[in-house]
């Protein structure tokens, strides 16, 4: 195939005047009927093969092209009568408006249009567009005002519009002709005061004397199973306007009434609306036969699914694979394990040069069935073959230098994962290919955080890319090593996560010990390669957490895992010394992502790879010595003393009686309303306060109750997952559920929530509250509740989607040309200059040490400090 | 070059150290080292950066309205449908606020404060009424005065009669009794006689038009008073009121009665805490810069979406990607618009490289 490579510089947007129009067209359409008997297409009618061809095999008669090749022709129709185009039912109004009727020139004084020429220079030097649309209704409303010319003293009377297509002047309706012929007299040196570049446009255009035809490709034929042809909606419309436009012109040759033929004009004008747009206000669309609503022309180009967003502004691929994904913390963050179907259906195109050939000959010779195989030879002619396995041989004989390959993926390849919706950039990352068995993408669980993937069913996108551009960006700028650090607030998110952050607080604890053999197994699986003293039985776990360390670094901090008081002081601060842990238990405020202590600095001060490096080994450590040491959780977790139950139990009876009070004294006018709210505003207030008072005292007890070594515990306090307010709803109490931010109201009639309780109670029960625990069961009424409360919560994430989806496209679409210069300025697309040094220091947020220099830090290895 | 603000922050991170001279210098080099390696790269699409830093976390902002930090008993619009005020520009905010500082001895002194708050707080008519009648036959409103209310707002029966008269047009304000006031409404007539006084009732007697509620709380060291409604101008002319660091969350009336590098600042401070008092702390503050640079590009606040900066870009095609296409290409065909291909979406339909990021550049190679 012959390749065309042209540069486009630019488009001018034009409109077709009628000369155009019959300039472009191959031939003008005058036959209504679409085929012949025989099914041929009709010489001179809508799918005549001069305006291209759709089927295969055949030639376009224009230009003798076969399909794909022919881009199709445009013919045109020939108007019995002139027709307005709708886009311009209310520009014509303005510009009739405008325009004297008897000169034609626009009713504005000298003076004035002078101003206006001058302020149109202007604006085309330094105004925006929203200034030029209000200079164009500002003339527009000023010389509807004349009722005199004051050109030529002629009287101008006042139009009116009927949407969409209907002009009166005066009490006269205005036939299309009679508005085209006040158009036609408007002068070209009056255009510009219309906003019109008389270039471009002449305003008796929107009067349509003449009709452009798309061509055939535009508005193909599709043949069903039965044989059946079915039509292209504009074809539909097309057959429409030629059948009335033909009868017009038959009645008119014929004499016919005035009302028959102002009737066919008028039908004239409809078909030719709805073929430009089928959705105008005022008329009714026009529908198939079966009622469902054609599609226009506005219709194609318009919305989500138009042309312009569906098709320009986003495009379909190939070399794309999508499947759903599950973990596998034995590959490396930056890998993906790939189904070797997709793998042996995915190619990467590959010259054949004298170094290469041998092993090109063997990966022919493995064949398309094959693993590290090949699909397709191209040879020095540029014929593309297929290999199969009757050929494979031969093949392999003859491929030569200048040849091409294309191979099958195979480790090491660059690929691009995705998953949607793509929020930021990391939703888009180059990996490494690992082809391995099975039907599911594997991806290593850290980086689940930049994709917000899980595993209950997520699918991802893989694009292999194609040519070695597109490889080297996929590494270098989208590959994951290069996108630990989050653009957004400069801190790193590709780090330990849940499973491995308990395996590694686990190990990490004060007395965790492991026998010589058993920490052998650890680190020879997790791929550590280092060296344990040699001389000691036992092996701490932080001295196994320390062989992932660089040998000189330093370190110190306090843990999250201190705030919950549940670990002892040694395990509260860390302290890592010339690469050893000595105190302090490994949490999520350590290796963590989205703020990990230990994981920025490394990441920092020793480079991304070498963090990518230390990411794979946390995650494979910390996984192994929760597998090695084995953790479950079941019910019998959330069970608490009995003591513990009856205090949770007084509380809340002690909240209730409050509540009760409360009430009672709202009841007898004697609360103290607080300030800017009602007295009833006010108890609500502090009956909400107060329950909660009592749940969050119901969570501290459950908390303090909670033995540390309670798996939810560990999962709570290491920050892997959950935190304590989950277990208390467990093992103590739920608490009060709100709806619209408050206590239930509506219910039961408007007095109460149910035919259960009293009317007019205000009680705890009655409103929301649920006193029992997820692990003690809930009652009906309870249930009600937290069932409503989750009903509202899902609603409002339903409504919040859309809105915020909404709002990130407007802000892409206003800030996607910015960039930033190489004289470090922020500009836009038009050159205007939106900073003067991006963020006023020329920080690159995903490059900083979370927006800033850590200039402590520095201070601190100036200081001579170790690293 | 290191920036002036990093350079003196580092000279006060070199004494806190107390760095001694070589180690100094070890220091400024590193600082200066650091700073470059940390510069964007020429052709960085940033706008896109922030747009997706704005935009990812966009789904965890909450769609309620919360309580204010401090004051529990006011309402402010924050999370998702704040965010969404601020960048759609709309003209008046859904719950306008001020924070109203004060001068050094009202911030320092509580009962100072809340005299302050009750100049600014608007009082209507209607709250020093006891009582109020019609009489039909006579054409006359006619109303019993509550002497407690005159005392707690400090206005005396002939300042209100005053007043009243002078913001009242068609109506003649007189005192009858003691604690009476007859209003003559002839020239209202009879048809507009209630419409006539239900804006009698709301005529504003003391404080700034506007301002519904004050409110006094403790910021840090010193009192100051927030307030329901906005009103800028006349706050600043208010006794006791500090008009330098006085704020409202109203852009558009920051932008006319500050300017519009006031309102840039404000549309920064105000993205920033709406989207942390919905719990999103991290997103950095060069991200918001960014969407308020743009959106005061022109002089004026404008919005972020099809009335505003969407509609002001250079590039049919880059309009009529967003919203509106057939209207967009029409009026380019109207009058005879020239794409250049310089937006980056304009590249994407046309299957060009975009002119951004690695596209900014090209490569000649020797062979």
């Amino acid at each position: 195939m012959e390749i065309v490579k042209k540069d486009l510089q630019g488009i001018e947007f034009r409109f077709f005047g009628p000369d155009s129009v019959r300039k472009l067209s191959v031939m003008e359409v005058s036959v209504p009927e679409l085929y012949d008997q025989d099914g041929f297409p009709v010489e001179g009618g809508l799918m005549d093969p001069r305006l291209g061809v759709v089927d295969p095999g055949m030639r376009c008669r224009s230009c003798g092209g076969k399909v794909g090749h022919c881009p199709g022709h445009f013919g045109h129709i020939e108007f019995a009568k002139p027709v307005i185009h709708v886009r311009f039912g209310k520009k014509i109004y303005m510009w009739l408006s405008m325009a004297c009727p008897s000169c034609g020139r626009v009713a504005v004084e000298k003076e004035a249009r002078d101003i206006y020429e001058r302020e149109f220079q202007r604006i085309d030097n330094e105004g925006t567009n929203s200034e030029r649309a209000k200079l164009i209704r500002d003339i527009a409303k000023e010389a509807k005002k004349h009722s005199v010319c004051p050109h030529c003293g002629a009287d101008k009377p006042a139009i009116t519009y009927e949407k969409p297509t209907t002009y009166y002047q005066g009490e006269d309706k205005l036939t299309p002709v009679e508005v085209r012929e006040n158009l036609e007299k408007i002068p070209d040196e009056d255009l510009f005061l219309l906003g019109v570049d008389s270039r471009a446009f002449r305003p008796e255009w929107a009067v349509m004397t003449s009709f452009l035809v798309p061509p055939v490709t535009v508005r193909p034929c599709i043949t069903l199973e039965t044989g059946e042809r079915s039509e292209d909606d504009l074809t539909h419309k097309l057959v429409d306007i030629m059948r009335i436009n033909l009868r017009l012109r038959e009645n008119m040759a014929s004499g016919a009434p005035a009302v028959i033929i102002e009737d066919l004009w008028e039908l004239l004008q409809y078909h030719a609306t709805t073929f430009i747009d089928n959705q105008v206000s005022g008329i009714p669309p026009a529908r198939h036969r079966a009622g469902r609503i054609l599609k226009g022309v506005v219709q194609r180009v318009k919305t989500k699914q138009g042309r312009f967003r569906r098709n320009l502004a986003g495009k379909r691929v190939n070399f794309s694979a999508r499947t759903v994904v599950s973990p596998d913390a034995r590959i490396g963050v930056d890998e993906v394990g790939i189904p070797d179907e997709i793998a042996r259906d995915l190619t990467v195109s590959v010259y054949v040069t004298d170094e290469n050939v041998e092993q090109m000959k063997e990966v022919i010779r493995r064949g398309p069935e094959a693993l590290d195989g090949a699909n397709y030879v191209i040879d020095d002619q540029g014929n593309r073959l297929r290999i199969t396995d009757f050929n494979q041989e031969t093949l392999a004989e003859q491929v030569a230098p200048g040849w091409m390959v294309d191979r099958h993926l195979k480790d090491g390849d660059v690929v691009l994962m995705n998953r949607q919706p793509s929020l930021h950039r990391m939703s888009l990352m180059g990996h490494r290919v690992r082809v391995l068995p099975g039907r599911t993408f594997r991806i290593h669980p850290s980086i689940c955080a930049p994709y917000n993937a899980d595993f209950d069913g997520d699918e991802m996108n893989l694009h292999d890319p194609q040519g070695e551009e597109a490889r080297a960006e996929a590494l270098e700028l989208l590959g994951v090593r290069k996108n630990l650090r989050s653009p957004r607030f400069g801190g790193v998110i590709i780090g330990g996560w849940r499973t491995q952050i308990s395996g590694l607080f686990l190990l990490t604890q004060k007395d965790t010990v492991l026998s010589r053999e058993k920490a052998f197994q650890l680190i020879y699986d997790a791929g550590i390669e280092a060296e344990l003293p040699s001389s000691k039985k036992e092996i701490t776990g932080r001295e196994i957490f320390s062989l992932l360390l660089p040998s000189d670094f330093n370190i110190r901090f306090k843990t999250k895992a201190s705030k919950s008081g549940k670990v002892g002081e040694d395990d509260s601060e860390v302290v890592v010394k010339d690469g050893k842990l000595l105190k302090g238990v490994i949490d999520s405020s350590a290796v963590g992502s989205f703020g990990g202590r230990i994981l920025d600095r490394i990441v920092q001060e020793y480079g991304p790879d070498f963090g990518t490096d230390f990411i794979n080994k946390l995650a494979a450590l910390g996984l192994l010595y929760l597998k090695m040491r084995g953790m479950t959780v079941s019910i019998e977790d959330f069970e608490i003393p009995e003591e513990t139950h009856k205090e949770i139990n007084q509380t809340l009876s002690k909240a209730k009686r409050e509540v009760r009070n409360i009430i009672k004294k709202a009841e007898a006018g004697k609360l103290k309303s607080w300030p800017g709210m009602s007295m009833v505003e006010t108890r609500e207030s502090e009956i909400i306060h107060t329950l909660n008072k009592a749940r969050d005292e119901a969570v501290r007890m459950v908390g303090d109750v909670l033995s540390p070594s309670n798996p939810a515990a560990i999962m709570a306090i290491s920050g892997a997952r959950g935190n304590l307010l989950n277990v208390a709803l467990i093992a103590g109490a739920v608490g009060q559920q709100a709806i619209g931010g408050g206590r239930p109201k509506r219910g039961y009639y408007s007095s109460r929530t149910f035919p259960h309780f009293v009317k007019h109670d205000l009680g705890a029960e009655s409103k929301g509250f649920v006193r029992s625990s997820y692990g003690s069961g809930l009652n009906p009424f309870e249930f009600f509740w937290v069932s409503a409360s989750g009903r509202e919560g899902l609603t409002d994430t339903g409504v919040k989607t859309p809105k915020s989806g909404y709002m990130y496209r407007r802000l892409s679409n206003a800030l996607q040309d910015l960039k930033v210069e190489y004289d470090g300025t922020v500009r836009d697309s038009g050159g205007n200059i939106i900073q003067f040094l991006y963020g006023e220091d020329g920080i690159d947020v995903s490059m900083s040490d979370k927006g800033f220099i850590n200039l402590d830090r520095l201070a601190e290895l100036a200081r001579g400090g170790d690293k | 070059m290191v920036t002036k603000q990093i350079l003196l922050n580092a000279e006060e991170v070199a004494k806190k150290h107390r760095l001694n001279p070589d180690q100094r210098k070890k220091f400024f080099k590193m600082v200066k080292d650091r700073y470059e390696e940390m510069q964007v790269h020429p052709g960085e699409a940033i706008g896109v950066v922030t747009a997706q830093s704005l935009g990812e976390p966009g789904t965890q902002l909450t769609m309620r309205t919360y309580h204010y930090a401090g004051v529990l008993e006011m309402n402010v619009t924050l999370g998702l449908p704040r965010v969404i005020e601020i960048v759609d520009a709309r003209s008046e905010p859904k719950t306008p606020m001020m924070t109203v500082y004060l001068q050094q001895e009202p911030a320092q002194d509580e009962e100072k404060a809340r005299q302050v708050a009750a100049r600014i707080k608007m009082t209507s008519f209607e709250n020093f009424v006891k009582e109020v009648n019609v009489d039909l036959a006579e054409l006359k409103i006619i109303v019993n005065l509550d002497p407690p209310a005159l005392q707690e707002y400090g206005v005396s029966i002939e300042e209100l009669v005053e007043i009243l008269n002078k913001r009242i047009k068609g109506a003649a304000v007189e005192q009858e009794d003691e604690f009476t006031l007859t209003v003559d409404t002839k020239k209202a007539g009879l048809r507009k006689l209630y419409k006539f006084k239900k804006a009698l009732m709301e005529t504003r007697v003391t404080g700034v038009e506007g301002i519904s509620a004050t409110m006094v709380s403790r910021k840090g060291e010193e009192f100051v008073v927030f307030t329901e409604g906005s009103n800028l101008k006349e706050v600043f002319e208010v006794p006791g009121v500090d008009p330098a660091r006085t704020i409202t969350n109203d852009i558009h009336e920051v932008a006319l009665v500050l300017g519009i590098e006031a309102a840039r600042n404000a549309i920064m401070q105000e993205l920033q805490s709406a989207m942390e008092g919905a719990g999103v702390s991290n997103v950095d503050l060069r991200h918001v810069m960014t969407v308020a640079d743009m959106m005061c590009l022109t002089g004026t606040v404008s919005a972020i979406g099809r009335y505003g900066i969407a509609g002001e870009k250079a590039g049919v095609l880059a309009k009529a990607s967003f919203e509106t296409p057939v209207m967009h290409l029409i009026d380019a065909a109207m009058s005879g618009e020239f794409d250049e291909f310089n937006s980056v979406i304009a590249n994407v339909m046309i299957g060009q490289p975009v002119k951004v990021g690695t596209g900014t550049v090209r490569l000649l190679m020797k062979v």
